[in-house]
């Protein structure tokens, strides 16, 4: 069986609606079979890859997610920065963008935070004379900061991948999210100037004050597990068991996550877990197949036989994250690539680092754009509105996301500043 | 009493099994969520103990990580049965916009069927590496190595059987309206 059958069949599988992790599965079992190679190596390298300490991080920081989720820390976000900015013409948009960032430095998950965000911040804007294009668009765009600001879950896998530090890809990525999200305001103060039927909030020192406190305890998770990692306290597999503990104390503190809470929080984690870890094993066999078959090297040649420029080559990688960010889950498509374009960036005398934030930001995109876009998904659900509402109202959003992905591509230094001067 | 009677047919099962068959499935389903769940929660105190070890006046103890490692094998793979049943398993869900129901059901019932067949082939490999792995140890807990196999083969055994029940239920029944209607919205 030839590697191109082995494609050829994984995407006519993955078009046909097998679940990823079994489209990568199947085809590789049927590789081993056909090459004489023993099934019990294929579960073995489907095991192992899971038996990994740094992808310890990847249930923990769900958890963290799911135990913010429930304990009611987006409402103390949101309340909080309506009342720091409800007089602002378009208020609403850019407590979208605030709270986001806000609720990413505790969950690594665009899904999660659209699920969590949007009940609350979609109606809120349809109720003060927003559009529903403009709330959809900006939920969905701010969205994808989660994914990008540490803790995140994909940059947690693509280190894993990568065998690069953890902590250096948290580090180098707070920087670009901070731009997404400046860039996402910029688009709402244009935005907003269009919308005449907006109404604004009374501001009041005294509810900054009420909805301040209430955030205090919450808004001390990241700095105990991006200051724990970056002071060496912990690695972040340790931070991500230090955040989750953290903010089940403050939850059961709230009183707004209780005992029998528990159940249903764990079993979230545990099945998000599940079907993202499924992939990442599973990918690993594919890997094994690819290095076997030479296809890193053989790619290698032919993008060197195109161009010599690391310039180039970055383009290149943004273009097919792009694509494939479109058609396939981002966990799906960085467990597929990175083997493949990581050997192809040493070559290039590409930071792995620079290229992690650059996929990890470009598939996020994808999150937003058919025929896979979850949060269009989830946003769908939420609003009750059509796919078309959701795609057109994040396109404007669309563009300071791609804009700062070639910013990343012609300025890699400025990401890598931050993890080099913190030694990482 | 005859909710449990032989003549509802095949159709009848399926659309309304019988309380014991709904029984079976949701207590195999507590079973499997309740190990994922129990490996969730030691991979959590292994890791918070691991990381107060390190500034405590006590000796650090290797096995902790390994167990850690161990748990998260075995969150993967027993989950991935409940995964099949939710249809929670990340897939490319654009061929249900298509109108044709006749279409939408064979493609189900051949996704199912494939996920069967490599649930299959997992199955008969984790318990050949269950006999097989036996007389190894891992290194830090001397745990026999057939445990790790042992514990996914729950996994890779529910996986199997649920597609195949999954796939016999698209082929009776068809796709539910409501993945259609789900559908139609995204396709919108």
């Amino acid at each position: 069986m030839s590697v191109l059958v082995l494609c050829l069949l994984i995407t006519l599988l993955l078009v046909i609606r097998v679940p990823v992790a079994f489209a990568f599965i199947g085809p590789s079992i049927v590789y081993m079979l056909t090459t004489g190679q023993s099934l019990g190596l294929a579960l073995r390298l489907v095991a192992q890859s899971t038996a990994s300490f740094p992808l310890l991080a990847v249930p923990l920081f769900i958890l963290l997610g799911c135990l913010a989720n429930h304990a009611g820390i987006a409402d103390r976000l949101f309340d909080f920065a309506l009342a720091l900015m409800g007089r602002v013409r378009g208020s609403l948009g850019y407590v979208s963008v605030g709270v986001s960032v806000g609720f990413s430095w505790m969950s690594g998950s665009a899904v999660a935070d659209a699920a969590a965000l949007g009940k609350l911040e979609i109606p809120a804007m349809l109720r003060s004379g927003y559009s529903k294009r403009f709330a959809l668009g900006v939920t969905g765009a701010a969205a994808l900061i989660a994914p990008v600001m540490p803790p995140s879950i994909p940059a947690v896998i693509y280190a894993g991948l990568a065998a690069v530090s953890t902590g250096a890809l948290f580090a180098a990525s707070v920087v670009p999210a901070l731009l997404m999200a400046l860039g996402l305001c910029i688009v709402v103060f244009f935005w907003v100037r269009r919308e005449d039927n907006i109404v604004r909030t009374e501001f009041s020192w005294a509810r900054v004050w009420e909805t301040g406190r209430r955030v205090i305890a919450p808004l001390g998770a990241p700095v105990i597990i991006l200051g724990g990692i970056l002071a060496g306290f912990f690695t972040p597999t340790e931070s991500a068991a230090v955040g989750a503990a953290y903010m089940a104390l403050i939850g059961f503190a709230y009183r707004t996550l209780r005992l029998r809470d528990l159940p249903k929080v764990l079993t979230e984690a545990v099945l998000t877990t599940g079907a993202i870890m499924l992939i990442v094993a599973s990918a690993n066999l594919l890997g094994y197949i690819f290095a076997r078959e030479r296809v890193p090297q053989e790619i290698s040649e032919l993008v060197l036989g195109l161009t010599s420029d690391p310039t180039v080559f970055l383009l290149l990688v943004l273009a097919l994250s792009l694509v494939l960010g479109t058609a396939l889950d981002a966990i799906a498509v960085l467990t597929l690539t990175v083997p493949i374009l990581l050997p192809l960036s040493e070559t290039y005398g590409v930071d792995p680092i620079a290229l992690g934030v650059l996929m990890i930001l470009s598939q996020m995109i994808g999150l937003l754009t058919p025929p896979v876009g979850t949060v269009i998904f989830v946003l769908q659900a939420i609003a009750k509105a059509r796919m078309s509402e959701v795609f057109w109202g994040s396109l404007p959003f669309m563009v300071p996301l791609v804009l700062l992905c070639f910013a990343i591509i012609f300025w890699p230094d400025a990401i890598l500043y931050l993890p080099r001067e913190l030694g990482l | 009493m005859t909710t449990d009677s032989p003549r509802r047919g095949l159709r009848g099962f399926l659309a309304e099994p019988p309380p014991w068959a709904a029984r079976t499935v949701r207590a195999l389903t507590a079973v499997e969520i309740a190990i994922g769940v129990a490996a969730l929660l030691l991979i959590f105190f292994l890791v918070l103990v691991q990381a107060l070890q390190r500034y405590l006046p006590v000796e650090g103890w290797a096995w902790t990580g390994e167990l850690a490692r161990f748990c998260l094998v075995w969150l993967t793979f027993v989950t991935a049965g409940v995964l099949v049943s939710t249809d929670s398993h990340i897939s490319i869900e654009m061929v249900d916009a298509v109108r044709s129901p006749l279409v939408r059901r064979v493609v189900r019932v051949i996704s199912c069927l494939v996920v069967a067949a490599a649930g299959a082939a997992l199955t008969v490999t984790a318990w050949e590496l269950t006999l097989d792995q036996g007389i190894l140890k891992s290194p830090a807990l001397g745990m026999p190595m057939s445990w790790l196999y042992g514990i996914s083969l729950i996994g890779f055994v529910s996986s199997t059987l649920r597609a195949i029940v999954a796939a016999v239920r698209f082929a009776v029944l068809g796709v539910p309206e409501t993945d259609a209607e789900d559908a139609e919205v995204a396709a919108a």
